[in-house]
């Protein structure tokens, strides 16, 4: 499944400003002249997230730099996806700007062609081409077979595991063969978005070998692949090296400093729609949130965004002379429950008690108190904002909202004393209907241990307000901050009879997803992000029918389920806030910029 | 003193082997391991199996210590596997640029300190020396982020005469550039020591202006400001290199909490950084750095101290 | 030796078992004419009282965020106003209070236990061991301390009780260096060597002579250290590495209160740090008057 960590809580929303700005879809841009002329020589400045800092040039990249950062706004620059997403900030595959046709399945969605546009070049005078793809996927195969570490969006069963051939079946023609047949929403979505076509220049096993057909041996393309990742991890020579100046997207680096600080100039071969107008462009690094923030206050970046800490400064932004754009993250946030905990399991598989759990998260408090408003409640396994084909109309409307007195009313009618700033006990075990349930002995108390990560206000003051609501109807969390690093390290599933298996409930944020937001990881049965242990086999068949069915509305099927389900606990989604220089315009629209899709290309300077 | 310098140095060294015994045991033993934190949720057993044999963390504990120690002596320093580039690199980028603030707070210190404390020793028990005083102990029971902030709160965001934060620039060259950046890092961590150094050269003094000497120079009638200069000055000047010797843990210290305080990119926040991340080769470079700083420090201060004081045998 | 002994030669040196109430007396007499002193015992009665007692007089709700009300400004309700999760700001400096005077005080303590025992051992005993052990400090001294805490703060989860360890851990070098220091001194003394000769054992001389004799140094040394311990754990705090929510601490305070500088919270900025300062300024005087009153004595003698 494809999707970036996101280890913080990103930023915070103007509803408003979600609203979907259509792409010309088909058209080739074309600038109001002016607009042009204005913005010649002119380069436009960009803030990266603090620490985080573009670091890896070669596509294939480890998990250790798999960030957004380091993917969407710096090797897309470059290198194009074959299927590009975020269309604008929306979560789906934008035609305009792949290299390809969309996918057309057959065979039972075993088989998939794919017939690639014949205008993108790379700069070296090379058409791009399907020949292209298979050295990536070659590549890939060794690269995983190495290390599953190498590639950051690896999951062992599926790309490129999943693939029985790959074949270019023409020039501009690329025939899959699978494994298995495919949902092919999801297999679009988050499988093929994975590839990328990489130049044949690359493909040799040294610096001064010339190029060949390596990669076409198991044996030659690890070699390929250890010559480019060395290549990689040499930061200082990214903008001399002259393997990285052959490019098929609308820029090429020109100076890259160690510390992240980069520039890149508009490349005259690119053969893709929206060719840019401004001259070159540069992302500056910054040390902290703060030390970005105090740069917009300066006026100092034409493009960066606003921390979270910081949204009750919004309006001075805009006065200072920025348009702002806030919109949700494509970003669950949770509280993982740990079904595995031999003392609190058996409590935590009662549905009735999840549910309960879930009534007591005051969310909208939580969005005023954290995000100063700028966020949107969730209740469900798939994000509803941004606005996404995915999220289903139970999802929008939300299935356990806040409620002490639905909490309430749902523990005392299965046997619970409830008593409101105490601590609740269990009265009537047994497992009929109005009791306790399986595992539950009488006088078995309503309290848990809550680990979060510190050094996350977000987060800190989100576990503080659960806190308090959750004593409203007796259900008493023991906090335990933690390091960030801890709370992740012990997030792992387990078995009861495992010491690593006491912990309780756990906060470390959330995950961001990717274009297609399924289940798999998270929830199915033995899924790599499923660290509670969830177990449910009607929620591993539905899953499993959104990955490899046939039904359209596979994921509907999924996300009401597991919204009423309430595997985890649902925490609201935070917007990120863009900020962008009030002199600068775009023909497509700058709310991509919430979602880490940064296309330079279409902007220009207005004065 | 040949013989003695070459006995402190090696001591040095072994105080430093054992520095890094300590550290490399501690990132090594605790439990949680780099693997998990850097890979983040999709760790999964095998990936975690082959981060570590990539990076040799599946080998014997002392088998580890010691490739850890046979590249450092090659002057390898090791990886950055959050930052992809070597430790070196980074060091190399952000050691002149706390280097810069550090002395640069020394500097003012001295400048400010010594003087200020000669001042009370002069005039003893007077308004001077009661002011001063107090402000030297508001001084060092200061915590100095708070401090920061303070400086932050007055300068920055009320009066706006002074940027918020330290110069955020890649290299030392930037920092130079951007005076104004650098002033309220700079007194933060200047005003924590001409608190001690103050409290330091006013003992010092008044110890000094009861000596022969000066009671010889008065008599002689030379004017004030020269016996002060002169001779006073002069003969704390061994004694003051001791101080700075001594207080450079205090500085490695502020250095940490003013960087992060002020977001200067230099090795403090740097470390700050990878002690988040468990970069675990930054981290132990760091820390071993730290640690040859102090030592080096403690080093300097004996040698001045011995041979100031003549009852002091270097032997 | 190493350089560092410095410390240990501006130290005061110990003297022999002198007649109990006249010693007192004139430390006493001493130490409560230096009105500093008086200040800062003063103060930390004063402190103690506001954060242990405060809280049975003034009723506010530390436990429960109440998000409605947070981030107001000081008011009748709110003498000095709420913080982010819209807890009293007045009653959680009492609550934070607390854990910087436990903390700061058992790590003293702890750290001031495990150092005279180290020192009086290694300076009792003498020759290899004592090289050893005492090898063993300079090793630990080296390493920069907040560098190291923070270090192991981002491993350990943080709770009262570690907080104090590994505080602790960094803070009973000088002690042992110290007491050493003392013990190698007092060690030659006639009454030692009057001790062994009746046949005293080696443990019951260290603690029966020899520590009684270095008490001084180790309660100034202990002073100092309370000052530091809170000064670390508010550095830790600050730094995000402190007690989790929803315990207090002045250092996490300030932390919370530096995201909104810009929004003019004053009253979350100014509270905190003043009580660290006061006090960490207390604990100095005390130590100072403390030290001074030993000097006295010395001179006197």
């Amino acid at each position: 499944m494809a999707l970036a960590l996101a280890p913080v809580l990103l930023a915070p929303v103007l509803l408003a400003a979600a609203m979907l700005v259509a792409a010309c879809s088909g058209a080739r841009s074309s600038f109001p002249a002016s607009g042009a002329t204005l913005s010649q020589g002119r380069t436009v400045t960009i803030a990266e997230a603090p620490g985080a800092s573009p670091n890896y040039i070669f596509p294939i990249t480890p998990t250790q730099q798999y960030t957004v950062y380091t993917i969407n706004e710096f090797q897309y620059l470059m290198y194009r996806p074959l299927y590009y997403a975020p269309k604008g900030d929306q979560p789906v595959i934008d035609d305009t700007l792949s290299l390809a046709q969309e996918p057309i399945y057959s065979q039972h969605n075993t088989v998939v062609t794919i017939n690639m546009k014949t205008t993108y070049q790379w700069s070296d005078g090379e058409p791009v081409d399907a020949r292209d793809v298979v050295f990536f996927l070659n590549l890939l195969k060794a690269a995983v077979k190495e290390s599953p570490a190498n590639y950051g969006n690896y999951t062992p069963g599926e790309i490129p595991d999943n693939l029985a051939s790959y074949t270019a079946t023409g020039k501009y023609q690329l025939t899959l063969t699978l494994k298995r047949s495919v949902n092919p929403q999801w297999f679009t979505a988050d499988q093929l978005q994975l590839l990328s076509p990489l130049p044949l220049t690359w493909d040799k096993t040294s610096a001064t070998g010339s190029p060949g057909d390596d990669d076409l041996t198991a044996a030659g393309a690890k070699q390929v692949y250890d010559f480019l990742a060395g290549q990689a991890a040499n930061l200082a020579t990214y903008a001399t090296n002259p393997l990285w100046q052959v490019v098929d997207g609308p820029w090429r680096l020109t100076s890259y400093s160690t510390t992240g600080q980069l520039s890149m100039t508009a490349n005259p071969h690119y053969g893709g729609p929206y060719r840019p107008t401004i001259a070159s462009l540069e992302e500056l690094p910054f040390t902290s949130e703060a030390a970005e923030f105090s740069a917009i206050r300066a006026g100092a970046i034409d493009v960066g965004y606003v921390p979270a800490d910081d949204f009750p400064q919004l309006r001075a932004v805009r006065r200072g002379g920025y348009q702002v754009f806030a919109v949700p993250q494509f970003f669950i946030g949770y509280v993982i429950i740990n079904f595995n905990n031999p003392a609190t399991g058996p409590i935590f598989k009662q549905l009735y008690i999840r549910q309960a759990l879930q009534h007591l998260v005051d969310q909208p408090a939580i969005i005023h108190a954290v995000y100063s408003g700028y966020g949107i409640p969730a209740y469900g396994p798939v994000p509803v904002g941004p606005p996404n084909p995915y999220a289903s109309v139970l999802e929008q409307q939300g299935t356990y909202r806040y409620s002490p007195s639905a909490a309430r009313q749902l523990l005392s009618s299965h046997g619970w004393s409830v008593i409101p700033g105490g601590v609740d006990t269990c009265l009537r075990p047994g497992t009929a209907p109005d009791e306790c349930g399986a595992g539950i002995a009488a006088g078995t108390r309503l309290e848990f241990r809550l680990d979060y990560a510190t050094a996350i206000q977000q987060i800190e003051t989100q576990v503080s307000a659960m806190k308090s609501d959750a004593s409203r109807a007796g259900i008493q969390l023991d906090l335990r901050g933690e390091p960030f690093n801890t709370v992740l390290a012990q997030d792992n599933a387990c078995t009861p009879d495992q010491s690593a298996c006491s912990w309780q409930l756990s906060d470390f944020g959330g995950i961001q997803f990717g274009t297609y937001p399924t289940g798999d990881g998270l929830f199915a049965t033995g899924g790599a992000l499923n660290a509670g242990s969830y177990h449910d086999p009607t929620a591993d068949k539905l899953i499993d029918a959104t990955l490899y069915g046939s039904d359209p509305n596979a994921l509907t099927a999924y996300e009401d389920y597991l919204a009423r389900q309430v595997p985890v606990i649902y925490q609201p989604d935070p917007d990120y806030v863009a900020a962008v220089k009030s002199t600068l315009a775009t023909d497509g629209t700058f709310s991509a910029l919430t979602q880490g899709n940064l296309q330079p290309e279409r902007w220009h300077f207005t004065s | 003193m040949t013989g003695y310098l070459l006995r402190r140095t090696g001591q040095s060294f072994m105080v430093l082997l054992g520095v890094s015994v300590i550290v490399f045991a501690l990132t090594h033993l605790l439990p949680g391991g780099p693997a998990r934190a850097i890979l983040g949720l999709r760790a999964t057993p095998a990936a975690i199996a082959a981060f570590n044999h990539a990076h040799g963390y599946d080998k014997p504990l002392y088998l580890q210590y010691v490739s850890y120690l046979s590249s450092l002596v090659r002057g390898d320093l090791g990886f950055s596997y959050t930052q992809n580039q070597s430790v070196a690199a980074l060091l190399a980028q952000d050691v002149p640029k706390s280097a810069y603030l550090s002395l640069l707070a020394l500097a003012v210190a001295i400048i400010v300190g010594l003087p200020l404390g000669i001042a009370q020793a002069v005039r003893r028990n007077t308004v001077l020396d009661y002011t001063v005083t107090t402000g030297a102990f508001l001084g060092y029971s200061m915590p100095i982020f708070w401090l920061g902030l303070l400086l932050i709160t007055w300068f920055a965001v009320d009066l706006s005469v002074l940027p918020p934060e330290a110069p955020q620039t890649a290299t030392l060259g930037g920092a130079l550039a951007d005076p104004a950046g650098m002033v309220l890092p700079v007194a933060a961590l200047a005003i924590v020591s001409i608190a001690s150094f103050s409290r330091f050269m006013r003992s010092a003094a008044i110890e000094n202006l009861a000596q022969d000497y000066i009671r010889t120079a008065r008599a002689k009638g030379l004017p004030e400001r020269v016996i002060l200069l002169r001779h006073l000055l002069r003969n704390a000047m061994l004694p003051i290199i001791t101080l700075i010797g001594l207080s450079i843990p205090a500085l490695v210290a502020g250095n940490l909490v003013v960087e992060q305080v002020f977001n200067y990119p230099g090795v403090g926040l740097l470390f700050f950084n990878s002690a988040l991340r468990r970069d675990y080769p930054v981290e132990i470079a760091l820390t071993l750095l730290g640690s040859a700083l102090v030592v080096l420090g403690n080093l300097v201060a004996d040698l001045a101290y011995g041979l100031a004081d003549p009852r002091v045998r270097l032997a | 030796m190493t350089g560092t002994d410095l410390t240990a030669l501006s130290a005061p040196v110990g003297g022999e078992p002198s007649a109990g109430g006249g010693l007192w007396r004139t430390l006493g007499q001493t130490f409560t004419a230096n009105r500093l002193a008086v200040l800062g015992v003063g103060l930390i009665v004063g402190i103690a009282l506001f954060c242990f007692l405060g809280p049975l007089v003034y009723h506010t709700d530390q436990v429960y965020t109440n998000l409605a009300a947070a981030s107001l400004p000081p008011s009748a309700a709110h003498p000095l106003g709420t913080d982010h999760l819209g807890y009293d700001e007045l009653g959680r400096l009492m609550a934070g209070g607390q854990s910087s005077l436990e903390v700061g005080l058992a790590a003293a303590v702890m750290a001031s236990a495990v150092g005279v025992l180290w020192g009086a051992l290694a300076g009792y005993v003498g020759g290899v061991l004592d090289t050893v052990m005492m090898r063993i400090v300079d090793v630990v001294l080296s390493i920069p301390v907040l560098f190291m805490l923070l270090f192991i703060a981002t491993i350990i989860p943080p709770t009262l009780g570690t907080m104090i360890a590994i505080i602790a851990l960094f803070a009973w070098l000088i002690p042992a260096r110290l007491v050493r220091g003392e013990v190698l001194s007092l060690r030659s003394r006639e009454y030692v060597q009057a001790v062994r000769v009746m046949g005293g054992g080696g443990g019951r001389i260290v603690l029966r002579h020899l520590i009684p004799n270095a008490i001084g140094v180790i309660v100034v040394q202990a002073t100092f250290a309370v000052a530091d311990s809170i000064l670390i754990f508010a550095v830790l705090s600050y730094l995000g590495f402190g007690l989790s929510a929803p315990a207090a601490s002045w250092g996490e305070m300030l932390s919370s209160g530096t995201a909104y500088l810009y929004d003019g919270y004053w009253w979350q900025i100014y509270p905190p740090g003043v009580a660290i300062l006061l006090i960490v300024l207390a604990f100095n005087f005390v130590g100072d008057a403390l030290r001074d009153a030993l000097d006295v004595r010395l001179r006197q003698r």
